[in-house]
C-alpha cells in the first residue's frame, strides 16, 4: 500500500486519522494529516488521506492535487486513481474522471469500489451511459450486499429511463440499510418523476420526509418535499378550476339530471385531495395542515373552498341568482388560483 | 534626545513616507522623547500601510494608555495572546498584583468621573455580579478533575433551562430519601443540546458547581487515541478517575462525535469507542454511585440510539440561544476589558434576539475593529461607542440559521417519540415550523 514502511508514530497517526475520517471530522483530520504529509511526502497513503479530507471539506481542487501526488508516487495502486476520479467528477472534468476510474478498474478488476466509481464517473459523462451501465452491473455482481452499489446501479438505471430497475435497486439498498437517507430520497424522487396519482404523490412526500428524518442535514430532501407539496397544491387547484368551469356549464341547464353533474364533477378534485391526504402519515399531515394555515396559502385555500361551495350552490339555486353565483364562483376560483400561484412561487424561492 | 536629529528624521520620513522602518524608528524616538501624540500618529500611519505591524501595535498600546484612561488590551489587536506593555504608573484595567479588576475599574471610575462618559448606561435591572460569568471559556482538562465555583446563579437568564435542570437532576440528587420513597433511579445521564455557541459548556460547569462535585471535562481529542484500542482505554480511565473522585461530573463535550450512530461508522475502532462508553455508563463491573454524566451536542440526532436508552442519556435539555437577560450579561462580559463609553448593553440585547453567545462576542469584536480602524485613520485612539456596536449588529446575522434548518427537519419528521417537543415548540414560537 505504501512506498515506505510506516514508522510507529505515522502508523498510529493513521489509526487516529481513520477514526477522524470515520466521524467525518474532516477539518481535524486535515489538520493532523498536513504535518504528516510534510514529514513523509513519499507516503502515498497520507496523500490519499489528505485528498479524502479535502473532499470531505468540499474542496475538490486541492483534493485532486493531493490525489495526483499519490498517483505519481504509486501509479499501480487503485485508490489514488479512484480519488482523482471522484475529485474530477465534482469539478466537472468528466473525461479525466472516467479515465482515472478506468485505470482503477484495470488495476483492481475484482474490487467493487472501482467499478462503482467508474459507473459514477461515466454516468456523469455525456457519452458514458453504456459504460456506466456495464460498470454498475459488474459492481452489483461483485457486491450485491453493498447499499452503495445498489444506489449507484439504481442511479445509472434511472438516468437511462429504466425506472423499474432503478426502483428495485433502491429498494434493495433499503433492505440492506433501512436508515439509508440517500435511498429514501432517490426512491421518492423516482416516484415524483412518475405521472402518479394522489397516492403516488403522497408516497413521494413520505419518502422525502423519511429521508429528512433519517438525515436532517439533507436539505435537498426538504426541497424535494416542498416541491411535492407544491405539485399537489397546483394539481388540486387546476383540478378544482377545470371541474368548476365544467360544472358551471352544466349549472345553467334546466334538466334536474344536469344539475347533478356539477356536484359529481366537484367530487373529483375533492377525491383527489382526500386520496392524497389519506395516504400521508400523521407527521406529514400535520405539516401539510401547518402549510395550509400559513397566510397566503390559507387565503387561497379558503377562496378555493368558497368557489366549490358557490359552484354547488349555483347548481341547485333558482334561475334568478344562478348567474350571479356562477360569476362569483368563477371570480373566487380565479382568485384562489392566482393567490396559490403567487404563494407557491414564493415557496419555491424559499426552498430553492 | 536631540531635536535636530528628530527634525532630520521627520524630513526623511516626509521624503519617504512608505519607508515603514524609518517611520517606526522616528516613532520610537518620539516616544522616548515624550512626544506621545506624534509618535502615535506615525505608528498609526505605519498601521495604515501594514495593519499587523507588531512594533506599531505595541507602541500604540504603550502610548495610548494614558490618553485612553486605561490600557485597552483589545483596542490595538483583538488577540488574546497579545499582552500590552503598560508603563509603570499608568492605570490598568487589571493585572496589578493584589488588586482585582473590579477594584481597578472602581478606582478609575472615581478618578475620572465626569472626565469620560461611563462605560455602561445602566438600565432597569442590574444583576450584582457578572464577573464570575465565563461564557466564552472552554475547559480543557486532561483526566484531572477540577473544582468549579460556578453555580446556576452565575448563569444569567435562561430560567427555563435552569428549571429543567433543577427538575431533572438537582432535585432528585438533593432529595435522595424522596427518590428512594418513590422508587426512582438516580442512574442515567443528561444530554444538553442546542445550537452552537449558546453556553452548553458553561451550564455544565455551573451544574457541577451546583452539585458541589468535581468536574471532568472531556472532549473528543481527550479520548481519541493514537493506537487501536487506546480510545477505549482512555474512556475507561476517565470513568475510573471519576469514580475515585466521586461526587464527580463527567462532562462529555461533542457527544455526537464520541457516541456517533454506529450505523454511520465504517471503522471498528470508532464502534469500539461507543461500545466502551455504553459499558462505562451502565457501570456493570463497577459502581457509578456519585458519578453524573453530562453530554453536550449540537447534533443529538447523530447520537447512537443505544446511548439514549434509559439509564444512559435518557433526559435531554434544550439549551437555546441566550434570552435578553443572558445576552445583556454576555455583552457586558465581552466588553468589560475594552475601552467603551456610554454603551447600553440592554438596548443591544434587545437588538440581538436569536444571537448565540459566540455571535455576541463577534459583534463586540467587530465593534472594536471599527473603533480601531477609526483610530488608525484619525491617528487618535477613541473609545468604542454605542454606534460602533449598533453598526456591528446591523452588519451581522445570527449564526444558528443552518442549525435551525436542520433542527426543523428533525422536529418535524423525526420526533415520533416526542424527544424534540421542546425544540418544536421553540421553532413554532419563532414561526420556523
Amino acid at each position: 500500500m505504501t512506498t515506505l514502511p510506516l514508522t510507529g508514530a505515522t502508523g498510529a497517526a493513521l489509526d487516529r486519522l481513520e477514526q477522524l475520517c470515520d466521524l467525518e471530522r474532516w477539518a481535524e483530520a486535515l489538520e493532523l494529516s498536513r504535518p504528516l504529509v510534510d514529514a513523509a511526502p513519499e507516503d502515498d497513503t497520507l496523500w490519499c488521506v489528505l485528498a479524502r479530507c479535502y473532499l470531505g471539506l468540499a474542496q475538490p481542487g486541492p483534493a485532486l492535487e493531493a490525489a495526483r501526488r499519490a498517483v505519481a508516487l504509486t501509479p499501480d495502486h487503485e485508490w489514488p486513481h479512484r480519488l482523482v476520479s471522484y475529485a474530477a467528477t465534482v469539478l466537472g472534468r468528466h473525461d479525466l474522471a472516467v479515465q482515472a476510474a478506468r485505470e482503477s478498474v484495470r488495476l483492481e478488476p475484482e474490487l467493487w469500489q472501482t467499478h462503482a466509481r467508474l459507473a459514477g464517473a461515466a454516468g456523469q459523462h455525456p457519452d458514458g451511459s453504456q459504460e456506466a451501465a456495464a460498470a454498475s452491473r459488474r459492481a452489483l455482481t461483485l457486491a450485491p450486499y453493498e447499499p452503495e452499489v445498489q444506489l449507484v446501479h439504481g442511479a445509472v438505471a434511472a438516468k437511462q429511463g429504466r425506472r423499474q430497475e432503478a426502483e428495485r435497486a433502491y429498494r434493495a439498498a433499503l433492505e440492506l440499510d433501512p436508515q439509508n437517507a440517500t435511498a429514501h430520497h432517490l426512491l421518492a424522487t423516482l416516484k415524483l418523476r412518475r405521472r402518479t396519482g394522489p397516492s403516488g404523490l403522497a408516497r413521494a412526500a413520505t419518502g422525502f420526509a423519511t429521508a429528512l428524518g433519517t438525515d436532517p442535514t439533507a436539505q435537498i430532501s426538504r426541497t424535494g418535499l416542498e416541491l411535492t407539496l407544491r405539485l399537489f397544491l397546483t394539481r388540486a387547484a387546476y383540478f378544482l378550476f377545470a371541474t368548476g368551469y365544467l360544472g358551471l356549464l352544466f349549472a345553467g341547464r334546466p334538466e334536474p339530471a344536469a344539475r347533478l353533474v356539477p356536484v359529481l364533477l366537484m367530487a373529483l378534485p375533492l377525491l383527489f385531495i382526500a386520496g392524497f391526504v389519506r395516504a400521508l402519515g400523521p407527521p406529514l399531515r400535520r405539516y401539510l395542515g401547518r402549510l395550509l394555515r400559513r397566510g397566503g396559502i390559507a387565503v387561497a385555500v379558503l377562496l378555493g373552498a368558497s368557489s366549490v361551495a358557490l359552484v354547488l350552490a349555483a347548481a341547485v339555486a333558482p334561475q334568478p341568482i344562478r348567474l350571479a353565483l356562477a360569476i362569483l364562483a368563477a371570480v373566487t376560483a380565479f382568485a384562489a388560483r392566482l393567490g396559490l400561484y403567487l404563494r407557491i412561487r414564493r415557496l419555491g424561492r424559499v426552498s430553492g | 534626545m536631540s531635536e535636530d536629529l528628530l527634525d532630520s528624521l521627520r524630513t526623511a520620513v516626509e521624503a519617504a513616507p512608505d519607508d515603514l522602518a524609518l517611520r517606526m524608528h522616528l516613532a520610537r524616538m518620539l516616544s522616548e522623547a515624550g512626544e506621545s501624540a506624534e509618535a502615535i500618529r506615525h505608528a498609526a500611519a505605519v498601521l495604515q500601510r501594514d495593519p499587523g505591524h507588531d512594533g506599531a501595535l505595541e507602541l500604540i498600546s504603550r502610548r495610548a494608555a494614558p490618553d485612553a484612561i486605561f490600557a485597552p488590551p483589545d483596542l490595538i489587536a483583538p488577540r488574546a495572546d497579545r499582552v500590552p506593555a503598560v508603563p509603570s504608573g499608568a492605570p490598568t484595567a487589571g493585572g496589578a498584583a493584589g488588586v482585582s479588576d473590579d477594584e481597578v475599574l472602581r478606582r478609575l471610575d472615581s478618578e475620572f468621573a465626569g472626565v469620560v462618559p461611563p462605560m455602561f448606561l445602566e438600565s432597569d435591572y442590574r444583576d450584582d455580579d457578572y464577573d464570575d460569568v465565563d461564557f466564552g471559556s472552554e475547559t480543557v482538562v486532561g483526566f484531572a478533575p477540577e473544582h468549579t465555583n460556578l453555580t446556576l446563579a452565575d448563569v444569567a437568564g435562561m430560567d427555563e433551562v435552569k428549571a429543567r435542570l433543577e427538575a431533572a437532576v438537582l432535585a432528585p440528587i438533593r432529595n435522595p430519601e424522596l427518590v428512594q420513597l418513590y422508587g426512582k433511579s438516580l442512574r442515567g445521564g443528561l444530554l444538553l443540546y442546542g445550537p452552537p455557541g449558546c453556553g452548553k459548556t458553561f451550564i455544565a460547569r455551573a451544574l457541577a458547581g451546583e452539585l458541589d462535585a468535581r468536574l471532568l471535562s472531556i472532549s473528543l481529542a481527550d479520548v481519541l487515541g493514537m493506537y487501536t484500542g487506546q480510545s477505549e482505554r482512555n474512556l475507561r480511565a476517565i470513568f475510573e478517575v471519576a469514580r475515585h473522585n466521586a461526587p464527580c461530573v463527567i462532562f462529555l463535550d461533542e457527544i455526537d462525535a464520541l457516541g456517533q450512530k454506529r450505523t454511520q461508522m465504517r471503522s471498528s475502532a470508532s464502534r469500539g469507542t461507543v461500545n466502551q462508553l455504553l459499558t462505562e455508563m451502565d457501570g456493570l463491573d463497577c459502581d457509578n454511585e456519585g458519578v453524573y454524566v453530562l453530554g453536550a451536542t449540537n447534533h443529538p440526532w447523530d447520537v447512537d440510539v443505544a446511548l439514549r436508552r434509559p439509564g444512559r442519556f435518557d433526559r435531554m435539555v434544550l439549551v437555546l440561544p441566550p434570552d435578553e437577560k443572558a445576552r445583556d450579561a454576555v455583552l457586558r462580559f465581552c466588553l468589560r476589558d475594552r475601552p467603551i463609553a456610554a454603551v447600553d448593553t440592554r438596548a443591544l440585547a434587545r437588538l440581538t434576539s436569536g444571537y448565540s453567545g459566540a455571535d455576541l462576542a463577534f459583534v463586540c469584536e467587530s465593534a472594536a475593529e471599527r473603533a480601531l480602524l477609526d483610530s488608525v485613520r484619525t491617528g487618535r485612539p477613541r473609545m468604542i461607542e454605542m454606534y460602533d456596536l449598533e453598526a456591528a449588529v446591523k452588519d451581522s446575522h445570527p449564526s444558528i440559521g443552518a442549525w435551525l434548518q436542520t433542527a426543523r427537519n428533525v422536529a418535524e419528521f423525526a420526533n415520533a417519540d416526542g424527544s424534540y417537543d421542546d425544540l418544536l415548540a421553540y421553532l413554532r414560537s419563532r414561526k420556523l415550523a
